[in-house]
C-alpha cells in the first residue's frame, strides 16, 4: 500500500515565520523550542496548505472555513478575510504567503501561494499552464512545478486520490478546541459508536484519569433540546463538560485520532492540563492509532516529560520519531535542527536540557 | 569573574538557564572525567582569569569515560550550531597520554568514519573529523613524575600541595594514588579544592598546573577566536 507522508516543508510569510526549511520528516515529528520560535506558526502554515484541498471547517462551531480558524484560533475577534494581513510575517502582505511540501508518494513538490490581491481565498483565478493547479472543488489555488494538473475529473482527480484525501482530512488539535466539545460530539460521536471506538476512549478514563467509566453515552439534560456526551459511572452518569481539564482533552484527541485515517493531525502542546499518568495512558492510546489509521503527526510540545514518554511509547510501537529544535533571528529566519531520541539522551545524560539548545 | 556553567546536577543547570544567569550563548564546554576534574577546572579558571568565554562543564562521573567522551563528542559535535569547541579532560591512568587520546579516537571511529588525531603538545590534542562543526580538543591529564601506577588530575593537586609546603613529600608514598591523599587531605583540612588553588602562590599554581594552564589558553582563545 503507498502511504502519504509529507518529507519536507518550506514555509514563506506566514505569521511569525520569514523563511523555514524543514526536512526528514517522520510520521511523528515534535517540535520544541522558545516561545515565538515559529512552531505553532509551522503546524498552522500545515493547516493552510491543506485548505487548498479542503477548505471546509470540520471541527470548529464558530467559523466555517479553515482560513476563518486560523484568523481567530489565537483569539476569537471574528476575523474574517477582511484582516486577512494577521496571517502574513510582519503584516506585510506585498508577498505572497508560500507553502511548498514534498510528499514521499510525488517527485515534484506541491506549491501553495495565498495571495492579498485575493478578493477571497476561495477565489477562482485562471493561471497559464505551467503555473499554477486549481483544485475545482475548492480554489485556493495550488500547483506543482512540473505543471502537472489535479482536477476533480475522475481520470485526473485519481491519480491524485489518496494525495487529496491525505490532505482533506488534516485536523489541528488545539487549547481552543476542548471549548467546542459539543460540535465535536455531535460531529464524531455517531461514527465512532458505528465502529464501537468509544470503547477506547472509556478505557483510557478509566486507566488514565482513574474514572470508574462503564461507558459513555449521548443524553439529554433538557428533555431533549440538546444532547451532550456523558459517562456512565457505577451510581450516575457524568456529564463530559463535568470532568477535568486533562480528561476532556484526551476524549477530544482520541475521538479525531480514532476516525482519522491516512492523513496528518496538527496538535499543539498537547500536555496542557495533564498529570503524567493521564499522559501517558493518551499518549499510548493515541500512538495506537497513529500506527493503525496510517497518521502522520506534527506536535508542539514545552515539555520533557511529554517528549520522553512519547519517545519511550514509540520505541515500543516501533514509530519513527524526530524532534526540531526551533530558534528565530531578529528577521524572522526559522532555523531548525535535528535531534535524534540518542541525541536528546546524550544531551540530558550530559546535564543539558535539550530545551535550551539555542545557547550552544 | 568568570563563572562556569555546572551541567550536573541537571536541576541546578536547568534554573541557571531558565532564570537567564546564562545569557549568552556558550563558547565551549569542558566534558571532565570525574567531578574533581571539573573542580580543578573552576578554581584554576577563578584563578588565573586567562578565559573570558562563556563555558560549561560537565563529567562523566561513574561512567565509563571513555564510551561516555566519545557520545557526548558525536551529539555535541552533531546538533550545536554555534558553540565553537568542545574540550575534553581525561585521567592518563596507566597509560602514555597519546595512547588514551587514541582509545577516544578508535572509539569515535565506530560512530564518525574520517577521524583523526592532531598533536598539539604532548598530551594535548585535537580531534577532527570533515563531520565536525565545532572544534574537539583533547588533554590528558597526569604528573608523571609522581610515584604512582596510575595518574590523573589529582596528581596536579597533589603537586600544589607540596609545592606550597602543605605536605612532606615522604607522606605521598602512604598511598597508592593522588586521588586517596588528595581525597582525605580535603577531609580531613575542611577544605575545598577550588579554595587551595584560590589561596595559592600564583607560581605554585603555574608549576603544578603548567600544561593544563596551555591547554585553558588554548580552548579559550579558539573558542573566542575562531
Amino acid at each position: 500500500m503507498v502511504i502519504v507522508m509529507i518529507k519536507s516543508i518550506s514555509v514563506r510569510n506566514y505569521r511569525g515565520i520569514r523563511s523555514c526549511e524543514l526536512d526528514d520528516l517522520k510520521k511523528a515529528n515534535v517540535f520544541i523550542g522558545r516561545n515565538n520560535s515559529g512552531k505553532s506558526s509551522l503546524l498552522e502554515s500545515l493547516y493552510l496548505a491543506s485548505a487548498a484541498f479542503c477548505f471546509r471547517e470540520e471541527l470548529s462551531k464558530k467559523v466555517d472555513n479553515k482560513v476563518s480558524y486560523l484568523l481567530n484560533r489565537r483569539c476569537f475577534r471574528g476575523h474574517n478575510w477582511g484582516n486577512k494581513e494577521i496571517l502574513w510575517y510582519g503584516y506585510d502582505i506585498e508577498q505572497p504567503i508560500s507553502i511548498d511540501v514534498k510528499l514521499e508518494t510525488r517527485t515534484d513538490p506541491l506549491r501553495i501561494r495565498l495571495f492579498s490581491w485575493h478578493p477571497h481565498p476561495l477565489v477562482k483565478h485562471k493561471f497559464g499552464r505551467g503555473d499554477y493547479i486549481c483544485l475545482v472543488e475548492d480554489d485556493v489555488p495550488v500547483y506543482a512545478a512540473s505543471g502537472a494538473r489535479i482536477t476533480s475529473a475522475p481520470s485526473e482527480g485519481q491519480k491524485f486520490k489518496r494525495e487529496i484525501d491525505f490532505f482533506s482530512n488534516f485536523k489541528f488539535v488545539d487549547g481552543a478546541l476542548v471549548q467546542e466539545m459539543d460540535i465535536i460530539e455531535k460531529k464524531l460521536w455517531k461514527d465512532l459508536l458505528k465502529r464501537r471506538l468509544d470503547k477506547l476512549v472509556v478505557e483510557v478514563l478509566r486507566e488514565g484519569y482513574e474514572v470508574d467509566a462503564e461507558d459513555l453515552t449521548y443524553t439529554t439534560y433538557d428533555e431533549g433540546k440538546t444532547y451532550q456526551l456523558a459517562v456512565k459511572l457505577p451510581w450516575t452518569t457524568l456529564r463530559v463538560d463535568d470532568l477535568g481539564d486533562g480528561a476532556r482533552y484526551a476524549i477530544l484527541l482520541l475521538m479525531i485520532a480514532a476516525l482519522s485515517k491516512n492523513t496528518a493531525l496538527l496538535i499543539e502542546e498537547p500536555e496542557n492540563h495533564q498529570h503524567p499518568s493521564g499522559l501517558a495512558k493518551t499518549l499510548d492510546m493515541f500512538l495506537t492509532l497513529v500506527r493503525q489509521n496510517n497518521i502522520q503527526v506534527f506536535i508542539t510540545t514545552h515539555s520533557l516529560e511529554f517528549l520522553m514518554l512519547l519517545r519511550k511509547i514509540s520505541e515500543e510501537k516501533k514509530i519513527d520519531v524526530e524532534i526540531y529544535f526551533f530558534e528565530r533571528d531578529k528577521q524572522g529566519r526559522v532555523y531548525v535542527r535535528e535531534l535524534t531520541s540518542e541525541n536528546v539522551d546524550v544531551l540530558e545524560d550530559m546535564g543539558f536540557d535539550p530545551r535550551f539548545l539555542d545557547l550552544i | 569573574m568568570v563563572e562556569i556553567l555546572q551541567l550536573k546536577p541537571k536541576e541546578n543547570a536547568f534554573y541557571k538557564m531558565a532564570r537567564n544567569v546564562i545569557r549568552r550563548k556558550l563558547d565551549a564546554i569542558f566534558v571532565c572525567e570525574g567531578r574533581r576534574d571539573s573542580e580543578v577546572l573552576k578554581g584554576l579558571i577563578s584563578k588565573i582569569r586567562i578565559v573570558e568565554s562563556n563555558l560549561a562543564v560537565t563529567d562523566c562521573e561513574g561512567k565509563d569515560a571513555i564510551s561516555e567522551v566519545t557520545m557526548y563528542i558525536a551529539t555535541l559535535a552533531s546538533v550545536s550550531r554555534t558553540l565553537k569547541a568542545v574540550s575534553i579532560i581525561i585521567d592518563a591512568d596507566e597509560y602514555a597520554p597519546a595512547d588514551r587520546a587514541r582509545s577516544i579516537l578508535n572509539s569515535l571511529r565506530s560512530r564518525i568514519s574520517d577521524v583523526e588525531l592532531i598533536e598539539i603538545d604532548r598530551d594535548i590534542f585535537e580531534i577532527r573529523s570533515q563531520a565536525f562543526k565545532v572544534r574537539i580538543f583533547a588533554k590528558v591529564v597526569g604528573d608523571f613524575g609522581l610515584p604512582y601506577e596510575r595518574h590523573m588530575i589529582d596528581d596536579y593537586v597533589l603537586r600544589l600541595l607540596l609545592l606550597e609546603e602543605l605536605i612532606e613529600e615522604e607522606e605521598t608514598r602512604r598511598y597508592n594514588s593522588a586521588k586517596e591523599f588528595v581525597n582525605e587531605f580535603i577531609e580531613s583540612s575542611s577544605t575545598t579544592i577550588k579554595e587551595l588553588i584560590l589561596n595559592a602562590q600564583p607560581e605554585s599554581v603555574q608549576n603544578a598546573f603548567g600544561n593544563l594552564i596551555k591547554y585553558l589558553k588554548i580552548v579559550g582563545i579558539r573558542a573566542r577566536g575562531s
